[in-house]
């Protein structure tokens, strides 16, 4: 007879689920609003539409270069413009994982799992470092 | 009756919209207005997740291929995009997985963290290369899209794979777990061998998914089942879920850099989403394989093209 003791589902994942379930809903509630007031004009864009095919072809640092685009966190000062709102959602959709593992590590430090409490540690220190735009390369 | 008719008008849009793709590939310079290119993206985006679904394929995969080698838009915000692409495929899919118990969290946490870390590498790394030159990263996206081709067409997945139990690593991590199978309503418990080699096998996943902004699930599941011998239903929901913890590191990096347009952005998340509906309620009405080895063939032709447009043909 197998020991069913010994396979046990993380009790924890229910309660993941339900986070990235409702932020989910949230994160494209606001991406879609946030994308209509830019396509309905409600909020002006820094590149006008129409003039957008000029630009998306550009690498990346031509792009940034003629727009000025926000880079790291800029976008956040600049959420009046119709083209950055719509990365408000972009940003909450991107930060669900970030919520889920903050979550996760309070629930394994209190059941001291201590090799969960050091996976879930080591990857809040991944998303942290990618999301902080602390690292930079020079070409 | 309404499936049927849904599948055929899938079929009858894809076939009057494919030459408009065929078209974008070529050197001829359209007149279009703003609004024209993200209008065929977001249908090709919808298309992408009928048939991504049917055949089993995550929607990064074909997406970052065909928008980079037929589309205007240049690579860089094309990479941008497939990572948020894969991302919110994932996103919408995990709560039902995690809640029953398919995608095991304890599976995904190890072999996301070692994903995730070489994301974050493989998106530096990308950028890098694409700001040197474009056509770096197109022509190794074309070789490694047909690379894809093979594994999906030779690798056969195993059901319930055989497992030794002992290793050290599974101990440690208690990686184990139990589900229903819902045809014959039997529990199955299981458990994973060889985790330090699956290991080796993510970092390859994460730098992948960082430098092409691929989702990379057909890479995931080939490891956690062939390798690891998770079963294939552990495998396949795991891989779904564990894609929004790798694709997230990344996902930022490509943000922070500028390299999200919501133009392009926007309307391929919808598409591929509302697609991807569509296409779980036709599934049960098509062959899975018929459609498996239409999107394989797809697949094959954008690394194709990706390859000859790396090389200015």
């Amino acid at each position: 007879m197998q020991d069913t003791s010994k396979f046990e589902n993380a009790s924890e994942q229910k309660l993941y689920g339900r986070i990235v379930y409702h932020m989910n809903h949230v994160g494209l509630f606001v991406l879609v609003v946030g994308f209509a007031l830019y396509l309905t004009g409600v909020l002006t864009p820094k590149i006008p539409l129409e003039d957008l095919p000029q630009y998306w072809s550009l690498s990346l640092d031509q792009y940034l270069a003629k727009t000025g685009a926000p880079t790291g966190w800029q976008w956040i000062f600049e959420l009046g413009y119709g083209d950055v709102a719509p990365l408000l959602g972009v940003a909450l959709l991107a930060s669900i994982t970030l919520v889920c593992y903050l979550v996760l590590f309070f629930q394994f430090l209190q059941r001291g799992v201590k090799p969960l409490i050091v996976i879930t540690t080591i990857e809040l220190f991944f998303i942290l470092l990618s999301a902080s735009n602390l690292i930079q390369i020079s070409h | 009756m309404k499936h049927t008719i849904l599948l055929k008008l899938s079929l009858l849009l894809f076939a009057l919209l494919f030459p408009s793709i065929l078209l974008a590939g070529s050197h001829t310079e359209f007149i279009m207005p703003w609004w024209g290119w993200p209008t065929i993206l977001f249908f090709t985006t919808f298309f992408i997740g009928v048939f991504g679904v049917m055949a089993g394929i995550g929607g990064g995969v074909l997406f970052v291929p065909l928008a980079s080698s037929f589309f205007p838009f240049h690579i860089d915000f094309v990479r941008g995009t497939g990572l948020f692409i894969a991302l919110g495929s994932s996103l919408a899919a995990a709560p039902h997985l995690l809640d029953k118990n398919l995608a095991s969290l304890k599976l995904a946490m190890p072999s996301a963290l070692v994903a995730s870390a070489f994301a974050i590498i493989g998106a530096f790394l990308g950028l890098w290369l694409s700001a040197l030159n474009p056509a770096y990263i197109q022509g190794s996206l074309g070789i490694t899209i047909i690379g894809i081709v093979f594994i999906m067409l030779f690798a056969k997945n195993s059901e319930n794979p055989d497992v030794m139990p002992g290793n050290y690593l599974t101990q440690l991590l208690q990686i184990n777990g139990i589900y229903t199978e819902e045809t014959t309503g039997k529990e199955i418990h299981w458990t994973v061998h060889n985790t330090t080699k699956g290991m080796f096998g993510f970092v390859i996943v994460g730098l992948i998914a960082g430098i092409f902004g691929l989702g990379a699930g057909w890479a995931n599941v080939a490891i956690l089942n062939l390798v690891m011998g998770a079963p294939v239903k552990v495998a396949v929901a795991t891989s779904s879920f564990a894609l929004s913890i790798t694709d997230s590191t990344a996902a930022w990096i490509y943000m922070n850099k500028g390299a999200v347009l919501p133009i392009l952005t926007v309307p391929s998340m919808v598409g591929i989403m509302i697609g991807a509906k569509i296409g779980s309620k036709l599934l049960p009405k098509v062959k899975p394989s018929v459609i498996r080895n239409m999107v394989i063939g797809v697949l094959f032709f954008a690394g194709v093209r990706s390859l000859m447009k790396a090389f200015g043909i």
